[in-house]
This record gives C-alpha cells, structure tokens and sequence, in this order.
C-alpha cells in the first residue's frame, strides 16, 4: 500500500481554488516525492510451532516499523529486530483461530502497511488411560495409570517429554487426559477431531504366533480389546479391530504414543497394527517384558537402564510417575 | 496377547506328553470319546510351569503361552499340583509389575482354571490387607512370613470341597 503526497498537493490547489481551502495561493510547485510502500512475507501463515518469523522490507530508507495483531488473543506479535531497511516480527499462537497482522512502516511523516493473514490450527492432544486391571488378574495397578496420565500431560504442558518424537505443545492446543473402558470410549474421545497427539496409558501385551492387543477394559467383556485378534466362536466380541478408529479425525501429520507392555515388541504388535490401519506413526516399547512404575525422571526419560530396586520399589503413590518396561532402557519403537 | 491368528498355539509340551505318555488314559462315554490325562501326567506337565514366560495381562484372556496354556487345558486336573507349587518362592521366568515367584504363577493358573469369586482367598477364610489399592497388596502379603502358607491352605480348602480332577471348559480367547 501507498499513499502519494503529490496528488494530495494538487488536491488542495484545486480546493483552494474553488474556496473551500484557505485563501487563494501561488499555483502549486510540482514536485515529485518518492513513494513509500512496505511489504512482508509471508502474507499467509499456519502458525503451528511456539514461534515463527514475518519479515518487512521498507521500500525508503530510514524509517521505522510498528508491529500490531488485530486479536492479540489469538496470535501476539513482538518486533524482533529492526534496521534502516527491514524488519522482522516474531508471531507466537495463544488460542485457534485468525489473526491479521500488521506491519506500518514510517518516513518522514509518511506511512505504509501491509498485512500477513495468521492462522492458528486447531490441534487436540488426547491421553487416555484404560481400566486398572482386576485384583484376580494379579496386575491392578490401582490409580498407577492415571497417576503417569497425569505425569506426561504435565510434561507435555512444560514441553519436557520422556521421548523423542513426541510433538511440542502450544499454547493453542487443547490437552485432555481421560479414563477409557472399551474402544468404542477410544472412538468417543478421538470424535474431538483434529487429534494432533494420541496417548494411551494401560494394559497391553504381545506374544509369539499371537497379535498383539490394548486391554482396555479390565473385563473379558465385549468391546473390551483393541486388537486385529478375532473374536472366539460363542464367546463375547472382546476384541475390536483398529479399523474401528477414525482416520478422519486425526490431523495428516498426528503422532501416537503407546505406553503399555510390549505395543511395539514383535511381530503383529498393536503399534503395527494401528500404523498399518491409520497410516500414522505409532511408538511403542520394544522392550520384551512387563512394565513398572517408577517416580525417577532420569528412568522415566528413558535415561538408564531399570534396575532390581526399580523393580521392587513400593513407594510410588503420589507425584510424578512414570511407566516404563520391566526391563532393559525404556526403548521405543516406532511403525 | 491374541490369539486371533490361530484360535490357539498349540501347547506342544501338553501334545507331545499326551502322544508318549503311557499314563495318559481314555473314557467312554455314551458313545462320546474323551481324553483326559492321568496325574502323572498333569504333574509333569505342571512340573514344567517354570517354562512359562508370560501371562496375559488380564482376568479371562486366554493364555498365550505354551506351556501355561498346556497346564490350564489340563483344568482340574492340574489343581492338586498347582496348589502344592503355592508355596513355591523361587524365581519364575516372567514379571510383570512384579517379578513372579512360581508360586504366583501358581495362583495365576490356578485362578484361570477355577475362576473362584473370591481372590487370592477362594475359601473366602481371608482378605489382602489393603494399603496401596493394588498389585502391591499382595506382593507384599506373599512376601510376608506365612503368607504362601496361608494361601496354599486356603487353596486347599476350596479344591476340596470343588472336588479336584473334574476338567473344566478352557478360557475363551482372542
């Protein structure tokens, strides 16, 4: 954009002229102003990382640039640098939604803008956590679940995440955490759509010439079982497929982590099987045994090996808590 | 854990004890011909419970390993035996929030076969004492002094008055 101060010179000689300006004056002097107009790129944005960059460039000399979000709400704005020929604006997301952008650059006296159209995406993280486990079962983990649920969002939050490949939160994403009973409470939670980041805390296990499964439900009961295994003949439909997973509603780029025994030990693990359905990488451990609890960051990080009083501690009510596998460096795997 | 690949691994220890053992025995029955493994066999096939490597991580799955899927196909008739490894406090092969003692392979299987209502007491003559709400509880019972003891007669008590040696239908699986 522009603005010409030669016409506006013109414009009022002929005001003048006709009585609606000041007293009748000389003719005007002609003389020609150098234009001032300002650009930035880029001029449309999906702001999806906690910072990104627009650049003005001013086409005079010497002037100074300001900087101004139409809904400071959704993005902020903060000049970052300045110098006699250009500018640059760090952008940062607070909420979804659109932002206009505005960049003025002056010259004596004489301003421009232009403007960069700012989306902030909509992105869900969901953790869920399944059924603790029956006391008959030997494996209730009590509220153990729900307790390193808790850690990871807090992780998650504070942008620390126990692995690589886990995506950095924005201030703009939505995190939830929620207990899951069967698949089709899987299906439920992900029907937010725009699932960015899947997590799932719980039972889970894989064996030689099996599949492998999420035991979601604590029940052999229907629905209970995430796993490509098919149901036995006059038994309940325990097991559902990953094919009952919505693929819409994931975003393109969606990253899902599985915290469980063996997600990703074998072959036919449920990590495969999930990729396989949804196309989307999907981490599991690798590690061949059970899991534990562990109030250690450096292990829950996957920063040392699990020892035997790893294996045996007790006190791990309360705080942080991470779930880790039985044995070896936590290690994830991804399909 | 599922099995959905094929209905069942077929426990080959189980098969291959079944196929050379000469104490192996048959019953006729109204025309319907079933074959039940004698104690001796049973036995041997429990003896081997050190084998099993893994459980499922959940009540009324069916057992995806071989050898503990040989030993809970063997229904009541392993009851007896399983019962006397209650007490059994070595190392097993397999952990999962906690390292297995055969003994808790032990109650594991047993619990498969009989499904009592009540756990790990099927006589109902005790209760886990309830100080962390989980798996914990009955680590640390076992681990206590005549905990297993306690379980073991407990065990007892409820094989006998069930009635040891009737097979039982094996767990439905994936």
């Amino acid at each position: 954009m522009s603005e010409n101060p030669t016409v506006d010179s013109v414009v009022n000689w002929v005001k003048a002229q006709v009585g609606l300006g000041g007293p009748v004056k000389p003719g005007p002097v002609m003389s020609v102003t150098p234009p001032i107009a300002v650009g930035v790129a880029p001029t449309t944005l999906t702001l999806d990382k906690p910072s990104d960059t627009l650049t003005a460039v001013g086409v005079l000399p010497g002037g100074t640039y300001s900087w101004t979000s139409s809904a400071p709400g959704v993005a902020t704005v903060t000049m970052s640098s300045a110098d006699p020929t250009s500018s640059k604006a760090a952008v940062q997301p607070v909420t979804a939604g659109t932002s206009t952008i505005t960049v003025t650059y002056t010259v004596g006296g004489r301003s421009a803008s232009a403007t960069s159209i700012v989306t902030v995406p909509v992105r869900n993280f969901i953790i869920v956590f399944g059924e603790p486990g029956t006391a008959a079962s030997g494996h209730n983990v009590g509220g153990l679940f729900n307790l390193a649920a808790q850690t990871h969002l807090k992780e998650l939050k504070a942008n620390t995440p126990p692995a690589a490949g886990i995506p950095a939160t924005l201030p703009s994403d939505t995190i939830t955490v929620s207990i899951i009973h069967t698949v089709s409470d899987l299906v439920s939670k992900l029907s937010a759509g725009n699932v960015f980041y899947l997590a799932y805390f719980g039972h889970s296990w894989n064996d030689t010439g099996h599949v492998g499964a999420l035991d979601i439900g604590q029940e052999h009961v229907a629905d209970s079982n995430l796993t490509i295994g098919v149901n036995t003949p006059g038994d309940v439909a325990a097991n559902t497929a990953p094919s009952a997973l919505p693929k819409s509603a994931f975003l393109p780029n969606a990253i899902i982590f599985l915290f469980g025994c063996r997600c990703a030990w074998g072959t036919g693990s449920i990590a495969e099987q999930i990729h396989t359905q949804l196309g989307l990488t999907v981490f599991g451990y690798d590690n061949s045994g059970g899991s534990i609890f562990t109030k250690d960051k450096t292990l829950g990080h996957g920063g040392r090996a699990v020892t035997q009083a790893d294996q045996s501690a007790k006190n791990i009510s309360g705080g942080d808590v991470w779930m880790v596998p039985w044995d070896g460096t936590p290690h994830f795997k991804s399909f | 854990m599922a099995s959905g690949l094929s209905k069942a691994v077929l426990p080959g220890v189980m098969l291959g004890l079944l196929a050379t053992s000469a104490l192996a025995f048959s019953q006729e029955t109204a025309g319907q011909r079933t074959t039940a493994p004698g104690p001796q066999t049973a036995r041997r096939i429990v003896d081997e419970i050190g084998l099993v490597k893994g459980m499922p991580p959940k009540e009324g799955e069916r057992q995806t390993d071989p050898h503990a899927l040989a030993i809970v196909e063997l229904g009541k008739a392993a009851g007896p035996f399983l019962v006397a490894k209650l007490t059994d406090a070595s190392p097993s092969q397999v952990a999962y929030l906690y390292s297995y003692a055969i003994g808790d392979l032990a109650l594991a299987l047993l619990t498969d076969i009989y499904k009592p209502s009540s756990w790990p007491f099927p006589d109902t003559s005790s209760k886990l004492p309830e100080k962390y709400g989980d798996y914990r509880d009955y680590v640390e019972f076992v681990h206590s002094p005549g905990g297993r003891k306690r379980l073991r007669q407990s065990w007892r008590r409820f094989i006998r008055d069930q009635g040891a040696g009737r097979p039982s239908a094996a767990t439905p699986g994936r």
